[in-house]
C-alpha cells in the first residue's frame, strides 16, 4: 500500500490499531439495541441509551496504544508518542488522531442507529445527535492527552462531560426524539474548538519536552494507581511460594482495589449528605450510587491473570512465567484474592449506599425543573427491606453465596477472555463475531415472527433447537476442558473435584433462589429446564476450568 | 557418565509460516558453560523459551533435568534460574522486595550470597525497579536468577546493558563460579569474544538450524584461517575443498576453512596455489563464514 500523505499514513495506523474493536463496536450496539427495542414502550429510548453509551464512551483503543488501557497500567498523556520524531507539525497529527477518533464513532453510531432503525421500524435519533457525540470526544480526548495530571483529568471529567450527558438528557423527548437549540449547537462547537485547541497546546508541551511525556511501556497486571500501589507497604512473607503470591496480589492490585473501594464508600456518603444542603449536588450523588457497583467491577474486575499489554503485544510476563509455580495454582489464587477484595470493596460501597439512602428523607422536597423528584435510591431500599423481612434465612444465605460466586465469575469471564484473547485473537474475535451475528439472527426472527414473516412453530423450533444447543456445547466444551486440563496435568482429580463442588454449591444456590416450581411450571420443554437446572453450576465449572487453561496456554505458547 | 541436564531432540517450531527452529537437537551436561550464538533470528531466544516451557514443543521433544517443562513447570523452573532479555521485572517491586519474593520460591536461596551481589553491583535496595537503570535491572535481574544457586542457569543475552567492567568481571564470575560447581550455565550473546572467554561448549545457530556445536577447542581447531597466494589472478573466488568463506583478491585470498590443513592444501596446489600463512579461526571467523556474507559468498561461489 503507497502512502500518498502523512495525514494517509497516521489514518491508516489507526485504522489498523482500531479496526476489530470498530467492528466489535458495531456488532455489540446492533445486538443489544435490537434486544432492546423488544421491550415494548421504553425499547427505543433503552436502545438509544445503549447506542450512546457504546459510541460515545470507552473508546479507547487509542490510548491503548501507551501499552495500558484504562487504569491498567494507562498512562495519561498523548499516546502516540512515537508520532513526536516524525516530520509532522502536531496540530495535524493531534487533529488527525482526534477527527478520527470523533469521526468513527459518529459513522458507527449512524450505521448501528440506522441499521437498527431500518430493522425495527422505530427511527432512532441520528444526525441530531452526531455533533453531540463529536463535542464529546473532543473534550474526552483533550482531557486524556492535554494533561498528564491525574487529578486534571478526572476534576476535568466531571466538570465537562457531567453537564455535557445532562444536556442531551433534556433533550431527549419523548416519544423518541432529540433536538439542540442554535445556542446549544453553537456551544457544542465552541467547546469543540476549545477542546482541540487545548489539546494541541498539551500535546506540543509534551513533545517538546515542556511537560513529561507519556512513554511507551509495558502494562502490567497493576490495575491500579502506583501511588496507592506504593501505599500499602508490607513486607513480603519468604516461608512459602503461595504467601508471596498472596502478598504480589494483595500490594499490586488486591489492597488498592480495597482502597478505592472504600474511598469510593465514603464519597458516596458524603456527597448524599452535603446533598442535603446542596441540591445541586443531588444527582451526581444518586448516579454515583447506581454507577459505583458496575464501574467498580468494569474498571477493577479486569485482567486478573496479569496478562501484558505492550504496544499492540499481549503476552504474559516471562518473570511470572519462569516461577516454579503451578498454573492452576496461580490462577486460582489470583482470582480468589481478586474476588476476595473485590467483594469487600463492593460491600464496603453497598453500605454506604444503603446508609446514604437513609439520609435522602432529608432531601425532599426535591425539585428539579420545578417538577418533585422521587429518588429511586429510596424506592430500592423500601423494597430490599421488604425483601429481607419476607424471605427465610436460607434464602438469604444462598444468595450470599450467589454474590461472592458471580463476582468471582465475572473477574474469571474477564480474566480468561482477556488470556484467550492475548493467545488467540483471530479465533476469539471469529467466535465472538459469531455469537453476536447469531444473536442479532435471533433477534431480526423474533421481529419477522412478531410481523407474521416467520410462522410461530418454525421460531419456535429455533428457539427450542437453540436451547439444546447451548445445553450441548456448555457439557461438551466443559467434558473437553476437563478431559484436557487432567491429561496436560494442568489440574489434579483433587483440584477438579475442589472445582466441581464449588460450582455445584452455586448451582444449587441459584435454584434455590430461583424456586424449583419456577424454573419448571408445568409444561414447560425439557431442553429448557434441564439448561436452567444445569447451566448456572456447568457455566461455573466451564469457567473455573477455562480460566486455568487459557492461563496455561499463554504460559506455554 | 555425564549427566544429561538439557536435551532437545529434532525440536522444530513455526510462527505464523516462519520457521524459527528446524530440527534442532541440542544437548547439555552437567557442568557445562554453553554459549549459542548465531544473527538476529537465528532461533536462540526461541530455543531458550522451549527450555523453560515458556513454548510448547509443536514437533520434537524437550527436555529438562528429564522433565517436560510444560507439563511439569514447577519441577523444572525451581532448579532454574533465568535472566531474559527483556529484563522484565515487576516495576512497583523495590529491589529487596523483588529478592524476598523470589526467595519465596526457592528454598535453596542463598542469602549471604544475595547480599554479596548486590554489594559487588552496589545496588541500592530500597530503590524501586522502575527507577533502575537497563543495566541496574539486569543486575538486579542477574542476582534473583542466581542466589537461589540454581542446577541450571540460562541467560538471554545477559551483557546486554551491562558495561564492560560488570561484563567481564562480574559476570564472568558469576558464571564460572556456577560452573566450578558442577552446575551448568546456557546462555546466548551476540558477543563472539563473550563466548569465547566464558564458555566452554559452543552452539552456532542459523536461519532456525543448528550450524555447529560442541567443544569450544574442538570448534576452534575444525577451522581455520589460511593466507593463499596463487600464480594467476582470480577475479571471483575460485573453488577451493573445505573452503567456507574467502576474502581478497587476484593473486592473494584469505580463507577460512573447515577440515584438515593438508586435504586444503591440496587443493590450493591443484589450483596453482600455495599457502603462504595459517591458524586457527577465531570463533567470529568461523561464525562469519557459516552464518554471514561471507559464507553466502562461499556457497555461491
Amino acid at each position: 500500500m503507497t502512502m500518498r500523505s502523512p495525514v494517509v499514513a497516521l489514518l491508516w495506523e489507526q485504522w489498523q490499531l482500531t479496526r476489530v474493536e470498530a467492528a466489535q463496536r458495531v456488532g455489540v450496539s446492533i445486538v443489544a439495541a435490537s434486544v432492546a427495542l423488544r421491550l415494548g414502550e421504553v425499547g427505543p429510548t433503552v436502545a438509544f441509551g445503549i447506542l450512546m453509551v457504546l459510541h460515545s464512551m470507552f473508546w479507547l483503543s487509542i490510548s491503548k496504544l501507551t501499552g495500558g488501557r484504562f487504569l491498567d497500567g494507562y498512562k495519561p498523556g498523548f499516546p502516540l508518542q512515537l508520532l513526536y520524531t516524525r516530520p509532522v507539525p502536531t496540530v495535524v497529527f493531534v487533529g488527525v488522531a482526534m477527527a478520527y477518533d470523533a469521526i468513527s464513532c459518529v459513522v458507527l453510531y449512524l450505521v448501528s442507529a440506522a441499521l437498527v432503525g431500518f430493522a425495527f421500524d422505530q427511527p432512532l435519533p441520528l444526525f441530531s445527535v452526531a455533533g453531540w457525540i463529536v463535542t464529546f470526544h473532543l473534550v474526552c480526548t483533550c482531557l486524556q492527552w492535554a494533561s498528564r495530571n491525574r487529578v486534571v483529568q478526572w476534576a476535568g471529567m466531571i466538570v465537562t462531560c457531567l453537564p455535557l450527558y445532562l444536556t442531551l438528557r433534556n433533550r431527549v423527548a419523548s416519544p423518541l426524539h432529540v433536538e439542540f437549540s442554535l445556542a446549544e449547537n453553537v456551544m457544542l462547537i465552541l467547546i469543540g474548538v476549545v477542546s482541540f485547541a487545548v489539546a494541541v497546546a498539551g500535546v506540543a508541551r509534551q513533545r517538546h519536552g515542556g511537560a513529561s511525556v507519556a512513554t511507551p511501556r509495558t502494562a502490567g497486571p497493576v490495575a491500579s494507581p502506583e501511588w496507592l500501589v506504593s501505599l500499602f507497604s508490607f513486607s513480603c512473607p519468604t516461608s512459602s511460594a503461595t504467601r508471596a503470591l498472596v502478598w504480589l496480589e494483595l500490594r499490586s492490585s488486591g489492597m488498592p482495589v480495597l482502597a478505592i473501594g472504600l474511598g469510593l464508600a465514603m464519597l458516596i456518603f458524603m456527597l448524599f449528605a452535603i446533598g442535603i444542603a446542596i441540591a445541586p449536588l443531588r444527582p451526581y450523588a444518586v448516579l454515583s450510587a447506581v454507577i459505583s457497583v458496575p464501574a467498580m467491577l468494569w474498571l477493577f474486575g479486569g485482567n486478573a491473570l496479569g496478562i501484558r499489554h505492550k504496544q499492540g503485544r499481549s503476552y504474559f510476563s516471562s518473570f511470572e512465567a519462569t516461577q516454579p509455580y503451578g498454573t492452576a495454582q496461580l490462577t486460582g489464587l489470583r482470582i480468589l484474592v481478586r474476588s476476595a477484595c473485590m467483594l469487600v470493596a463492593l460491600i464496603a460501597v453497598g453500605v454506604s449506599v444503603w446508609a446514604s439512602s437513609s439520609l435522602v428523607n432529608e432531601w425532599v422536597p426535591w425539585l428539579m425543573n420545578g417538577k418533585e423528584v422521587s429518588p429511586g435510591v429510596l424506592r430500592a431500599r423500601n423494597a430490599l427491606v421488604a425483601e429481607i423481612l419476607e424471605k427465610p434465612g436460607y434464602q438469604h444465605f444462598a444468595r450470599m453465596v450467589v454474590v461472592a460466586i458471580v463476582v468471582a465469575l465475572i473477574i474469571a469471564s474477564r480474566a480468561t477472555f482477556t488470556a484467550l484473547r492475548a493467545r488467540h485473537p483471530r479465533r476469539v474475535n471469529i467466535g465472538v463475531g459469531s455469537l453476536l451475528f447469531y444473536g442479532l439472527a435471533l433477534v431480526l426472527l423474533a421481529q419477522a415472527e412478531q410481523h407474521g414473516i416467520v410462522s410461530t412453530l418454525l421460531f419456535n423450533q429455533i428457539q427450542s433447537a437453540t436451547n439444546w444447543i447451548v445445553a450441548a456445547v456448555l457439557i461438551l466444551a466443559t467434558t473437553y476442558l476437563v478431559w484436557r486440563s487432567l491429561a496436560e496435568r494442568l489440574l489434579t482429580p483433587r483440584q477438579v473435584l475442589s472445582v466441581v463442588v464449588m460450582s455445584a454449591a452455586f448451582g444449587a444456590a441459584c435454584l434455590t433462589l430461583m424456586g424449583l416450581p419456577s424454573v419448571r411450571p408445568e409444561g414447560f420443554p425439557t431442553a429448557i429446564f434441564l439448561e436452567r437446572l444445569l447451566a448456572p453450576a456447568l457455566l461455573a465449572l466451564m469457567l473455573f476450568v477455562l480460566a486455568s487453561w487459557s492461563l496455561n496456554r499463554i504460559r506455554h505458547m | 557418565m555425564e549427566k544429561t541436564v538439557v536435551d532437545v531432540n529434532t525440536l522444530s517450531r513455526s510462527f505464523d509460516g516462519m520457521t524459527a527452529l528446524d530440527t534442532v537437537s541440542f544437548r547439555a551436561t552437567a557442568g557445562q558453560v554453553h554459549g549459542l550464538v548465531g544473527s538476529n533470528g537465528a532461533g536462540k531466544t526461541t530455543l531458550l523459551k522451549h527450555l523453560l516451557g515458556l513454548l510448547r514443543a509443536t514437533t520434537g521433544s524437550v527436555r529438562v533435568f528429564g522433565l517436560d517443562p510444560v507439563r511439569d513447570p514447577v519441577g523444572v523452573l525451581s532448579r532454574v534460574g533465568y535472566l531474559s532479555e527483556e529484563r522484565e521485572l515487576p516495576e512497583w517491586m523495590r529491589v529487596d522486595e523483588l529478592m524476598r519474593y523470589t526467595q519465596a520460591f526457592h528454598p535453596t536461596w542463598d542469602v549471604s550470597y544475595e547480599r554479596e551481589l548486590l554489594k559487588t553491583f552496589a545496588l541500592d535496595p530500597t530503590k524501586k525497579v522502575k527507577e533502575l537503570s537497563k543495566g541496574m535491572r539486569a543486575q538486579a535481574g542477574l542476582i534473583a536468577a542466581v542466589a537461589h544457586r540454581p542446577e541450571l542457569l540460562i541467560l538471554d543475552e545477559p551483557s546486554s546493558g551491562l558495561d564492560a567492567v560488570v561484563r567481564r568481571d562480574i559476570l564472568d564470575a558469576i558464571v564460572r563460579a556456577v560452573a566450578d560447581d558442577g552446575r551448568t550455565v546456557i546462555f546466548s550473546s551476540h558477543l563472539l569474544d563473550e563466548v569465547e572467554r566464558m564458555s566452554d561448549h559452543v552452539t552456532l545457530m542459523h536461519q532456525g538450524r543448528v550450524a555447529l556445536s560442541g567443544v569450544l577447542d574442538d570448534v576452534r581447531s575444525g577451522y581455520q584461517r589460511s593466507r593463499v597466494h596463487f600464480a594467476q589472478n582470480f577475479d571471483q573466488p575460485p573453488v577451493l575443498d573445505t573452503a567456507l568463506a574467502m576474502e581478497g583478491g587476484g593473486r592473494t585470498w584469505s580463507v577460512v576453512h573447515s577440515g584438515s590443513l593438508e586435504q586444503f592444501r591440496h587443493s590450493v596446489v591443484a589450483r596453482g596455489g600455495e599457502v603462504v600463512e595459517s591458524r586457527d579461526a577465531t570463533l567470529e571467523e568461523i561464525f562469519l563464514a557459516r552464518a554471514g556474507r561471507s559464507g553466502q559468498q562461499a556457497e555461491a561461489a
